[in-house]
Formats: structure tokens, sequence, C-alpha cells
């Protein structure tokens, strides 16, 4: 497999705000459902509270295909509390907020700017064996989607499931025919 | 029936390069075949699949290009609810097979083969898997609903056609789902290639041309 891809996640312990209080996230925690790592570069800043809100407001339709969010920056726990009380998008936040203030899960994952001491914009798509399906790497200025991220997770299920012997059917109506794509080597 | 003279030049969807290419494959024929097709002139898809059927045809002496306005369709024995359609004939028969919608993007690969399966000498099949498919004694329609851009459909498209070009009693068509969202709603298409067998039974993914004839009785 290449890059991470099939990677299995590391062993790891961390303290998260979640829906106003602390608790412990382990990998135990996150094995037997889907789960996104979202990784972004710090609390109290700017695109972040844009992409970590547009997450939030999809968050039920992840929970509704079995599937966890899970913020991760290199602020602490009480950080990610004291965000939540100052902002009313962040307050409004009810899937875990990891503190990974020792880079450990940044390290593993490869988005630690060491520094900045910071995580780059990064997303991690896991299966529920732990097993890193699809991700995505930004640089700190290009925000991301969660409606797109959203189909990545239903596409990673869906082959999951069924195999990668299928294509999604991403069709407009309207749309251009494609040009043909002649290839019967081997085969005529 | 609509003069293809009307159509001038050639499909933009054929490039020379393709042409070439195509001729040469064409240069194997061995038997003329005739590509019928329904088109609605008022219909943009329909026009282009004229086109690109007229420049097709073009390529070789033995292929022969008839084109019928909607009205005239009845008289045809291939399905032309999807349109715009071809039916593939051969000796004034109609082969079972069909492409709803214009053939392109990796569709070309199906066409291209069922043109040279009908036509002779068409891809090597073993005698076993032949007596199997010329078994078969129900009728059976299958209707494979693809993506252009799938590269898994084309294999599936040409399993299909090649079970109906060898039994009369199956119909085998591929259709561009793009151009079908009521089709697409009925049957919930998400993923491609997406076959319906006998408008009852579905399935996802690539099957061979022996799983296939497997599920025919």
């Amino acid at each position: 497999m290449a890059g991470f891809i099939g990677k299995e996640i590391t062993d790891f312990t961390v303290q998260a705000y979640h829906k106003g209080t602390f608790e412990t996230v382990t990998k135990e925690s996150v094995l037997g459902h889907w789960s996104v790592f979202f990784f972004y570069p710090a609390d109290f800043t700017f695109v972040c509270p844009t992409e970590l809100g547009d997450l939030a407001d999809f968050y039920e339709e992840f929970r509704e295909i079995g599937c966890e969010i899970y913020s991760v920056s290199e602020d602490t726990h009480f950080v990610h509390k004291a965000w939540a009380d100052a902002s009313e998008t962040i307050g409004k936040i009810k899937y875990p907020m990891l503190a990974d203030p020792a880079g450990r899960l940044a390290s593993f994952f490869d988005v630690l700017a060491e520094e900045e001491g910071q995580a780059v914009r990064g997303t991690f798509i896991v299966n529920p064996e732990g097993k890193i399906r699809a991700y995505e790497i930004h640089d700190m200025g290009i925000g991301r989607n969660a409606q797109e991220l959203l189909r990545k997770v239903q596409a990673a299920q869906y082959v999951e499931e069924h195999g990668d012997q299928v294509c999604p059917a991403k069709w407009k109506p309207g749309e251009e025919t494609l040009t043909p794509s002649l290839d019967l080597v081997g085969i005529l | 029936m609509i003069d293809c003279n009307q159509f001038e030049g050639t499909s933009p969807l054929l490039d020379e390069k393709l042409q070439g290419e195509l001729k040469g494959i064409f240069g194997k024929m061995e038997t003329a075949v005739t590509l019928k097709a329904v088109v609605d002139m008022e219909e943009e898809k329909s026009r282009e699949m004229a086109l690109f059927l007229k420049t097709a045809a073009s390529l070789s002496d033995l292929l022969t290009l008839e084109l019928y306005t909607p009205l005239e369709a009845e008289a045809l024995e291939f399905d032309t609810e999807y349109l715009p359609a071809t039916g593939l004939y051969k000796d004034g028969i109609y082969s079972g097979v069909s492409f709803h919608g214009v053939p392109g993007g990796r569709e070309i690969n199906s066409f291209v083969l069922a043109i040279y399966n009908l036509s002779g000498p068409g891809q090597e099949i073993g005698r076993g898997l032949v007596k199997k498919i010329q078994k078969i004694k129900k009728p059976a329609n299958i209707k494979v609903c693809v993506s252009l851009a799938c590269h898994h459909c084309p294999a599936v498209v040409a399993a299909s056609q090649r079970i109906a070009i060898l039994n009369p009693l199956v119909k085998a068509q591929m259709l561009d789902a793009n151009l079908y969202p009521a089709l697409v709603e009925r049957y919930g298409i998400t993923r491609v290639p997406f076959v319906i067998l006998n408008d009852e039974t579905t399935f996802t993914g690539p099957r061979t041309i022996e799983e296939l004839t497997g599920m025919l009785g």
C-alpha cells in the first residue's frame, strides 16, 4: 500500500474536551467504528473555526453512518475548553476535541510542522480495525469541506463492504460525453 | 429514415488518431454489420450519437448506418425507451446488442468489441462456454448501467453482449445512466457497473462472461 493507506494507527492516549467535560481517548476508544482524525493548526485562529463549525454542522450525518469525528490540535484540552467557552461556533461542537501537545499523534500521522509546533490540515479516515483508508493534507491556508469528507467516508465504507471493483456514479445531467479511451491491447 | 448526409464533418469524439486505430480493428471484420439508431433530432445527445455513428461507419465498407426517428422506432426490435439507442444487426437480423447513449469514454471498447464479435472473427471463446450460452432456454434481458469513465464497466457490457450475440433469447443493453435519471432513481444507482437482470434482479460490480452465463436460465 502507498503512503498511509492501510497503515494501522499507533497506540496513543490523549486527553480530550468533549461536550463540556474532559475525557481520555485511546486507540481502543476509536476501534470498532469508523473515525475521522481531523488535524488543524491551533485554537483561537481564523480558518479553523470555519472548518470545525462545518464539521459540526454535518456531525449528525457522520454519526448516522457510524463514524466519529476527532478533531486534533497541539493545544491542551484546557485550551479547547476555553475556546469552546469563548466561541459560539466552537461551543456547538459535539465531537471529541483531542489534545496532542506532545505532538505524538501529529508525528505519527506526519502532519506536525515542528518549527511552528502546530499540525498542518490533515484529515485521516480510519476504518473500524484502525487502518487508514483515505487521507488528505492541505497547506495551512487551504480549508477543507465537511460535505466532501462525508462523501469520502461513505465511499470508503462502500469499498470496505463491496470491494474496489466498482466506480462511483457521479453523474451530472448535461455533462459532455467523455472522449473515447480505446484500450484493447491483449483483448483482440 | 433520416438522411445521414445532413450530418457534416466528423465526430469530435473520434480524432484522426482514433479513427486510424478503429480502421485497423474494423479492417478485421468478416461480415457486414448494420447500426440502426433511433435518434431524436431535437436532442443534442441524439445528434451527437448520429455524427459519432456516421463517423464510425465511414471507417469500414462493412459498417452501415441507418437513422430512424422515434416515430419509426416501433418497427425496430430493440428497446427504444432510452434514447439515443443503437441496435446492431447482421444479415438483417437484430443481434440482441444495443447501446443507449453515445459509447464514448471507456465504452468505446465495448462498442468496438460488439462489432468485432458480431461481424467476426470475434474474441476467442471456449467451445464449452459457447455451448453453455447456446443452451440458455429462457429469454433474458441484461441492462448494464455504466459511467463512461468507469474502467470496470466495459468488460461487463462486452460479456453480456457476447452472450446476446451467441444466443438470440438474450438481449444486452449498455445504458449511459447519466442520460436516464429516472432509471437511476428507480434503482437507486450509486455505483457502476450496475446490472439489471430481467428488470428484476440487480447487482453491482464486474462479472465474467462465465458468471453471467450461470445466472441465466
